[in-house]
């Protein structure tokens, strides 16, 4: 009876697992590729983000933004890229966990060289299991490394139509409905109370500082102005959050008027989530603070090899003019 | 963690694996335990000390009752026969009677803990429940459940029930008790190992299972074939099956024979693939455990359906449940009393009553507190009656036609009829309580609607057509196994005769075909194992 242990076997059982490794890299590119290709498929909802991200020119992106629903309805690249001429990428999903957030962060770094992550808070609040949060910390970090899991569904296309999608403007998508929010009178209530942050999303947020440090990324937070989800006590535990670190902190929800909020016209969902209306105007707040903080990051607007961005820009400006208006009753 | 999730078989399987092969032999044992009540943790946390208590408790029990046993002489039955006979009391046998007495209440006593903490932590809520519904007004406390408590207590059951027979000698190596009941593989879904399927291996009385190169791929490739079922068949399902029995319209007309069937298929894929994935496991760290299924959908009767599904379950309830009660003193008298009075015939149909009233109702509440699950276990009782009650008319009907009975035609005939038996049966297992099982029942030909398997109406409950080309082949290519099995065509060993590249080239495929077609990631969500809720 032969032993499990012996050369021969194990010579074999290592090269099965090259051959099986190098298929699965194999038939991830081709995926990646079809998945790219196929815009509108099916496959991407959840995953376009990666799909674009790893789309993405080598080393053109100088802010990644990070966060669940709040970052990805409000924050427009093309409008960040009009106000102050840096490249952006919203590396965000809506219901975005701190366990899928840091594998995505560390795939962004591989192939971009930002100078500033923009890290949206909201998503520090949801609760992590330790064990549940580590095992989805590790099945994210495989998928990003073997797209093949990813974007095994590929296939489906091929039986099933393909239902139409919104289109993206550098990943951002155009969001048109108004629903104000129904009461103010609690919203940003003077309070010295906190509201906790779960010990795994501590340790998950403590690994993200020390891989932006371990990059030369200056990480700066953000909370987006929205009522439903943010207070006083949120507010207290991020700015010490942020003064432990030493970061930069914006909290919108304590400038609405600076950052000119109408909650009147740029609330998408009673003060959840930013419509196109307040998108555009946090974006563009946001992106003036970030150039205060970050004096060095750069204004590619003269350079021809950004010129894709500028052309798109125009674009977009003009396929939501009469949208904004609509929305602003203008 | 299932058995189906990435960290156990990513992580903590080949981990074990390596731990275990990298291990003294003579400690094997103890790691194996202490890996099992790790994993038993990461499922259940502290409710470890329920397993851990179990086995501590039958362990000294069993060695107790073991020790009382051998006191009492083999042919004590004998004895007592011929002291009967005499009419005269034997002063020699009163300390015998004493110590029976104390054997038997020993058992009784384990057997009555075991089952009493099964009854009390999942049972409880039921039967306050049924108390309410009958006037009372109780409210019964909420006990967290630990995982496998079902599949262990029978394992524990089991074992104390052969110490008592003095089938087996009391199990002095504590590991092996422990290991019997807390085998990690087992834990979530079985199989229901007896003493004489596992323990022997884990206590080093015969060597352990030989592993070859050859048999760790063939292992972990049934771990990769129970994921094509489970991955690629059941977990779509689920969606479909959700749809149909807990929306917020029950189904009516061909929707219902789609849901029984669909439901059917579901859990045959899952517990099977699960199966597969749990043998594999064992195989991996050198332990054989029982295979729980046989080609259930070729069986031509209920009867032989059960003994090709959860085939572990069904031979623990006939040697638990069926033999003691069908060899007891009432079951026996009984039969004279009725064959003296209405004949052999009767006398039969009496004491197969008797003996497979309590195996079913047994079967039925063993799944779960409720009332379906009992009425799903009468449904079997009722069936495999009525199979004894017409053999007379049956033997009759094929003597008059000339009917082949063992042709080809009539087998097919029996299959077909008996895959109604289970998808109705399933029908009733599945349904969200009894009440709406009873009304699916009833609204089966209710506005039957058979254009709806091929209008669209397929694509309505939660899946797309892409879903329903890979159910529908995935289930073919799960029959073609399970007929090739059944002609006595091992594709495993057709395998180990091929050339590596061949082999090679079959083993990647089966991964692909697992990564590729599984319903997992977006549009998808992880499904609990189902058995792991019984």
């Amino acid at each position: 009876m032969k032993n499990i242990f012996n050369k021969r076997a194990f010579f074999r059982t290592v090269l099965f697992l090259v051959i099986l490794v190098a298929l699965l890299q194999i038939v991830s590119q081709i995926m990646v590729r079809l998945s790219d290709e196929e815009g509108k498929h099916n496959v991407r909802m959840r995953n376009y983000i990666y799909t674009d991200l790893i789309g993405q020119e080598k080393d053109t992106i100088d802010v990644i933004v990070t966060g669940d629903s709040e970052a990805v309805a409000d924050w427009t690249p093309l409008r960040a890229w009009e106000q102050q001429g840096f490249t952006s990428f919203p590396a965000a999903m809506p219901a975005f966990w701190m366990t899928e957030m840091l594998p995505m962060v560390r795939l962004s770094f591989r192939t971009q060289k930002p100078k500033v992550l923009l890290f949206e808070t909201n998503m520090l609040f949801s609760y992590t299991d330790p064990i549940k949060g580590t095992v989805k910390i590790a099945q994210s970090e495989i998928r990003n490394r073997l797209m093949i899991f990813r974007f095994h569904n590929i296939w489906k296309h091929v039986i099933s139509p393909l239902p139409e999608q919104d289109s993206l403007w550098k990943s951002f998508r155009v969001r048109t409905e108004v629903v104000p929010p129904k009461n103010l009178n609690k919203y940003m209530k003077p309070s010295s109370e906190k509201r906790k942050i779960c010990p795994m999303n501590l340790l998950i947020f403590d690994q993200l500082v020390k891989l932006c440090r371990k990059n030369g990324v200056q990480l700066v937070l953000y909370s987006t102005a929205a009522p439903k989800n943010y207070g006083m006590r949120k507010h207290n535990t991020l700015t010490e959050l942020a003064e432990r670190y030493g970061l930069t902190y914006i909290d919108l929800n304590t400038q609405v008027d600076q950052v000119g909020i109408n909650w009147q016209t740029d609330s998408l969902d009673m003060g959840d989530h930013m419509n196109l209306s307040g998108a555009q105007k946090v974006t563009a707040y946001l992106a003036d603070r970030l150039k205060e903080a970050v004096p060095d990051l750069p204004d590619h607007r003269a350079d021809e090899k950004y010129s894709d961005w500028s052309e798109q820009a125009e674009a977009y400006d003009a396929a939501i003019a009469d949208d904004l208006k609509e929305i602003r009753g203008e | 963690m299932g058995y189906n999730e990435i960290p156990y078989l990513l992580v903590f399987l080949p981990l074990t694996v390596l731990l275990y092969s990298i291990c003294p032999k003579k400690l094997r044992k103890v790691l194996l335990t202490f890996i099992s009540w790790g994993y038993f943790i990461l499922c259940s946390r502290y409710l470890i000390v329920y397993l851990i208590g179990t086995t501590v408790f039958i362990y000294c029990m069993g060695i107790r009752i073991g020790k009382v046993g051998e006191g009492i002489p083999e042919n004590y039955e004998i004895l007592l026969k011929k002291e009967k006979k005499s009419g005269v009391k034997d002063p020699a046998l009163t300390p015998l009677r004493k110590r029976k007495a104390l054997h038997h209440a020993l058992m009784l006593i384990t057997v009555i803990i075991l089952f009493g903490i099964l009854l009390v932590l999942k049972y409880t809520g039921f039967f306050a429940s049924l108390l309410n519904r009958a006037g009372a007004s109780l409210t019964a406390p909420k006990f967290l459940v630990p995982v496998g408590l079902s599949f262990y207590t029978l394992e524990a059951v089991g074992y104390i029930l052969e110490v008592y027979w003095k089938r087996i000698p009391a199990e002095r190596d504590f590991f092996g008790i422990a290991l019997l009941i807390g085998f990690f593989p087992q834990t979530m879904e079985g199989p229901i190992a007896r003493y004489g399927d596992t323990a022997k291996q884990f206590t080093g009385e015969t060597k352990l299972f030989e592993r070859t190169a050859e048999d760790m791929a063939s292992a972990i490739m049934r771990i990769f074939w129970g994921m094509f079922k489970k991955i690629v068949i059941a977990d779509r399902l689920n969606t479909v099956v959700a749809n149909l029995y807990d929306g917020s319209e029950l189904p009516h007309g061909v929707m219902i024979i789609v849901a029984a069937v669909c439901y059917t298929v579901q859990l045959y894929m899952e517990f099977s693939g699960m199966m597969d994935v749990v043998i594999g496991s064992a195989r991996l760290v050198g332990i054989k455990l029982p295979e729980n299924f046989r080609q259930p959908f070729f069986s031509q009767t209920a009867s032989e359906f059960w003994r090709r599904w959860h085939i572990t379950l069904g031979a623990w309830l006939k040697d638990y449940v069926f033999y003691p009660i069908a060899a007891s003193r009432f079951s026996k008298d009984l039969g004279k009393k009725v064959r003296k009075k209405s004949g052999r015939y009767a006398a039969k149909l009496a004491t197969s009553a008797v003996a497979l009233t309590p195996v079913w109702l047994f079967n039925g509440l063993w799944h779960g507190p409720q009332l379906n699950y009992i009425f799903y276990g009468i449904y079997y009782l009722v069936l495999l009656l009525l199979e004894q009650v017409i053999d007379p008319a049956r033997d009759a009907f094929y003597a008059k036609t000339g009917i082949n009975r063992k042709g080809k035609g009539a087998a097919l005939f029996r299959i077909l009829r008996t895959w109604v038996i289970i998808f109705s049966g399933e029908l009733l297992f599945r349904a969200n309580g009894l009440k709406a099982g009873i009304h699916m029942f009833l609204n089966l030909f209710h506005d039957f609607g058979i254009s709806r398997l091929w209008d669209g109406s397929l694509l309505t409950l939660g899946i797309d057509g892409a879903d329903w080309f890979a159910i529908v082949m995935g289930t073919v290519v799960v029959f073609l196994y399970d007929l090739m099995t059944e002609r006595g065509f091992s594709i495993r060993e057709c395998m180990s005769r091929q050339k590596t590249p061949v082999r090679w080239a079959c083993y990647y495929a089966l991964i692909f075909a697992v990564i590729i077609f599984g319903a997992y990631g977006t549009g998808y969500s992880t499904v609990d194992l189902i058995y792991a809720g019984f």
